[in-house]
């Protein structure tokens, strides 16, 4: 697990993203407002459906892009702190991305 | 409190050491024959709706099998007759439920009642009263016709007995092992039966499975099943046949005395084995269940009337880890070598990575050993370095032998009761306890309910087709949270139980793909049925040769057809090239007893993106080569193949039906000998892309072919791809010694010259010719050639060749869209 990173000072919460199915090693890049957050590499280890967990630290309403730079899919998501668990996925050939309130579980 | 099972009972009351784990709480369940979950045995008869006619008719290739190797084993059909009239064969063999010494065996473990039949009873009642048949469900081995008689034992202060010759042969003549696993009763019946055998000279293996086309009571404890084989692994000749009898007879006494394995069908003279019951279960297993010292208390065991969420007919028991597993056919022992592990070395860090719970393992498991066993290690621990998020995980996909142990994470969100739950507590205790059971069915190598249709793409590994995925399935290996309606809608419906496809995987499967430190997790997990898949209800795919015979010879090029078949009542629309064009479509081959490998086609075709409405019934259809890959040649060895093919139709997979092929040895040495040279890559592609003048030695290898095996269906292959390029100016990219010095040249067309030969090679035993190459390819081929004579300005001889084609085709009843299609070209 990365150590948390924010855009800076304010009003920020701790937000999860977690890369769930199905990655292969892919390199993602986490971006808010020009700035690349994170650097991912996920692969999805199917005993439990996860892939990686990246723990940020965003404003409430921050937009917030993932790309897979090699693949040229992106997707956008708007960070809401009510549901502060962001769940990604990559399947049928697209990048998915939605929030959740509870953290999701995995066994 | 509910009655316990006398079978049951005695598993579950191991007795824990001084160190155990005291909290491991104990079964108490139903006893087996009021659960409603439970076949006892069967009255009268039930055949499946297919019938046995359909069966029956099966053909196949007759003098594949190894005749020889089952002279020394088999059962004549007269002496086993002879034997068992006499009630020679196994009369007090153990049964069902345990021997009783100095009694006539007991069926199924309970006391059979003859006349009143437990659950369940068929309704109607048959008449006239057939009689009972109890349960036969359970492991078999194979009697070998000549047993080893025991020597006596020297017995203390006597003399040396003097050697004297024993009457009869000492020796087993026992090259074959064969174990029959029967699953048509007891818990979740399979309606399954598959043979494992083993021949020890030269060393072979071979598994199949079959499924029961008939089950008939013949009269009290005289019971016969039919079933029909359908999936194979290993060395086919081992099990010959198609059907499989299983029949369980009493002789003297209440129970069941003789067993009997027949294999038959498919043109081979019946062969007969005797069996001996070996268990009531498929396979043993021994469970430890380890906890770590903060892992609180442990859920090892669950009432089912706990909680208030619970199918209404579910019976009040208490299950534990054990009941589980026994319930899916495994002889659980739990060990009794269970170890509290301390946590005073741990350090302010108290969470666990896998590496560290595979050291644990090592370390604390007692049965550790690295190798394939049935045995698996169970941790309990507080929480893993991942976080509250993960509530337990099959760990173990670390170093050569995975699967070996799991670990369940009792400070995690399994502990997070959803709000207004009506009891927290039970409701805690039943998500423990499916965790565990949970991580433990990864152990057995099953996926998760979503991810049946997920295989590994590459190396390393063997992955079997793609799986259908059971996303609603009230099964241990899906997320209640995930299903339709959520972790209530899972938990009102979920009878404790893994789903059927998981179940026919644990009992039936190749065993190494189950077995704990056996097969890589994740490598051929969830194997299913394959024809269950292609039931999807709007598309059925089938792969087929188009060709009476599938035996193909030594080299012979093994070209496939596709055909995807509306079976929706509404039109759909479709890309009418999805079958051709090499980019949707996936096939997988297997050597038997070889791994599955994926074939790649050498070419692809883009092109403009369209779609058509393909009406009810209609079909598209696709034809490949699927001989050779982009990563070498998948046939290229005598033997049994299977394939299947797959196509992806917008997220629904749809699976084709098994297709078995055979490859002949070598004819004679002159195909043995231009095999090296012949079963290349550059060979591959020449004949894929239908000539390649670059591949100059590929080339050289196919002329050779002709040359010395002209009989061989091949050779014409061979004629065909080293002469099309002669239908065009074909282009070739020329390097001198420098990228700068490339330049394209263009081989002078001789159309004249590529006729002729390919006409010999076509319409000459032009149905051989058809067969060969596959009916799209070789209609395809033959317009291909009339076109270039064509624009070469020699009609005559394009109307002639077409007016052939034609013929040809109405002969072998293509489609009548195709002649159409051809007619129109010779106007």
């Amino acid at each position: 697990m990365a150590d948390g990173r924010g855009l800076g000072s304010g009003e920020t919460a701790p937000i999860e993203i977690h890369f769930q199915e199905i990655f292969s090693g892919e390199h993602i890049e986490v971006s808010a407002g020009g700035t690349v957050l994170a650097d991912v590499t996920a692969k999805t280890r199917f005993q439990t459906g996860l892939a990686h967990i990246e723990r940020l630290r965003l404003h409430d309403g921050e937009e917030v892009t993932l790309r897979i730079p090699a693949l040229g899919l992106e997707t956008k998501a708007v960070i809401e702190v009510a549901r502060p668990y962001l769940a990604v996925t990559l399947s049928n050939g697209r990048l998915n991305a939605h929030s959740v309130a509870t953290c999701p579980g995995y066994v | 409190m509910a009655k316990r099972s006398k079978s049951e009972e005695s598993k579950s009351t191991t007795t824990l050491s001084d160190t155990g784990i005291e909290e491991l709480a104990q079964a108490a369940p139903l006893r087996e024959e009021e659960h409603p979950d439970y076949v006892a045995g069967r009255i009268g008869e039930e055949t499946e709706a297919l019938g046995e006619t359909a069966y029956l008719e099966d053909t196949y290739e007759e003098g594949a099998y190894d005749e020889a190797a089952y002279d020394e084993d088999a059962v004549s059909e007269e002496a086993y007759e002879e034997a068992y009239d006499e009630g020679e064969v196994e009369a007090f063999t153990p049964v069902p439920g345990g021997p009783v010494p100095g009694f006539p065996p007991i069926p199924g473990g309970p006391l059979p009642r003859p006349g009143i039949p437990t659950q369940p009873i068929p309704r109607p009642f048959p008449r006239p009263w057939p009689g009972f048949c109890t349960v036969v469900s359970g492991r078999y081995s194979y009697v070998p016709p000549f047993q080893l008689r025991p020597q006596p034992l020297p017995q203390p202060g006597r003399r040396p007995v003097v050697p004297r010759r024993v009457p009869g042969p000492i020796i087993p003549i026992n090259l074959l092992r064969i174990t029959v696993r029967v699953d048509v009763d007891r818990y979740f019946p399979q309606k399954r039966i598959s043979i494992q055998v083993s021949r020890l000279f030269p060393h072979s293996t071979a598994h199949a499975i079959a499924r029961v086309i008939s089950d008939r009571c013949n009269g009290f404890n005289n019971r016969t099943i039919r079933a029909r084989i359908y999936y194979r692994d290993g060395n086919a000749s081992l099990i010959p046949g198609t059907i499989v009898t299983f029949t369980a007879k009493r002789t003297t006494g209440l129970g069941y005395g003789a067993y009997k394995l027949t294999l038959s069908g498919g043109g081979i003279t019946p062969r007969h084995y005797k069996l001996r019951f070996a268990s009531r279960y498929f396979d043993p297993v021994e469970f430890e269940v380890d906890r770590v010292q903060n892992a609180g208390s442990i859920v090892t065991a669950y009432n089912t009337g706990s909680h208030p969420t619970r199918p209404g007919n579910l019976p009040n028991e208490t299950l534990s880890l054990a009941t589980v597993f026994q319930r899916a056919g495994f002889d659980v022992r739990m060990s009794p070598n269970t170890t509290v592990i301390p946590t005073s070395g741990a350090g302010a860090n108290g969470t666990w990575s896998d590496a560290e719970m595979h050291n644990a393992m090592v370390t604390y498991w007692s049965r550790f050993a690295n190798r394939p066993q049935w045995a698996m290690w169970v941790l309990y621990a507080a929480r893993h370095d991942a976080g509250r998020g993960l509530g337990g995980v099959m760990f173990d996909d670390i170093g050569g032998n995975h699967r070996q142990g799991t670990a369940i994470f009792t400070d995690s969100f399994i502990q997070d009761v959803p709000p207004g739950d009506p009891n927290p507590n039970a409701w805690r205790n039943r998500m423990q306890f499916w965790t565990a059971v949970h991580e433990m069915g990864h152990a057995f190598n099953l996926a998760h309910s979503w991810q049946k249709a997920l295989g590994v793409p590459v190396a390393p590994g063997d992955p079997w087709i793609p799986l259908a995925n059971e996303p609603e399935a009230r099964s241990y290996m899906n997320y209640p949270f995930r299903v339709s309606g959520g972790q209530s809608a899972f938990f009102s419906d979920f009878r404790f139980r893994f789903s059927n496809n998981e179940l026919i995987f644990m009992r039936h499967a190749p065993r190494r793909f189950v077995q704990m430190g056996n097969s890589n997790w994740f490598e051929n997990h969830g194997f299913e049925a394959p024809d269950a898949l292609s039931q999807t209800g709007n598309w059925a795919l089938e792969i087929r040769p188009n060709r009476d015979a599938t035996a193909y010879r030594f080299l012979e090029p093994v070209t496939m057809e596709l055909k995807l078949t509306n079976t929706n009542s509404e039109p759909q629309t479709i890309d009418p090239d999805m079958l051709q064009d090499g980019r949707h479509i996936t096939v997988f081959l297997q050597r038997e007893g070889g791994p599955t490998r994926q074939w790649n086609p050498m070419i692809t075709h883009c092109h403009e993106a369209h779609e058509d409405a393909l009406a009810p019934g209609k079909s598209i259809y696709g034809a490949h080569m699927v001989s050779a890959s982009t990563d070498g040649w998948l046939v290229d060895e005598p033997g049994f193949y299977k394939l299947q093919a797959a196509v992806d139709m917008g997220g629904e997979i749809v699976v084709s039906n098994v297709l078995r092929l055979y490859v002949g040895p070598p004819d004679s040495q002159a195909e043995a000998a231009v095999a090296p040279d012949y079963f290349t890559e550059d060979v591959g592609r020449v004949l894929a892309f239908s000539g390649a003048p670059a591949l100059s030695e590929a080339e050289n290898a196919l002329r050779k072919l002709t040359e010395s095996c002209p009989g061989n269906p091949a050779a014409r292959h061979a004629e065909v791809a080293l002469t099309s390029p002669l239908l065009r100016y074909f282009k070739t990219l020329k390097s001198e010694s420098s990228r700068a010095d490339m330049a394209i040249t263009t081989a002078k067309r001789d159309v004249g010259k590529a006729a002729k030969v390919q006409s010999d090679a076509l319409l000459k035993g032009a149905d051989a010719a058809a067969d060969t190459l596959g009916h799209i390819p070789y209609f395809g081929q033959l317009r291909q050639v009339a076109a270039a004579l064509e624009d070469e300005g020699n009609k005559k001889g394009a109307a002639e060749l077409l007016s052939k084609t034609v013929t040809m085709m109405k002969k072998r009843k293509v489609l009548p869209s195709v002649i159409t299609e051809t007619e129109a070209a010779l106007k």
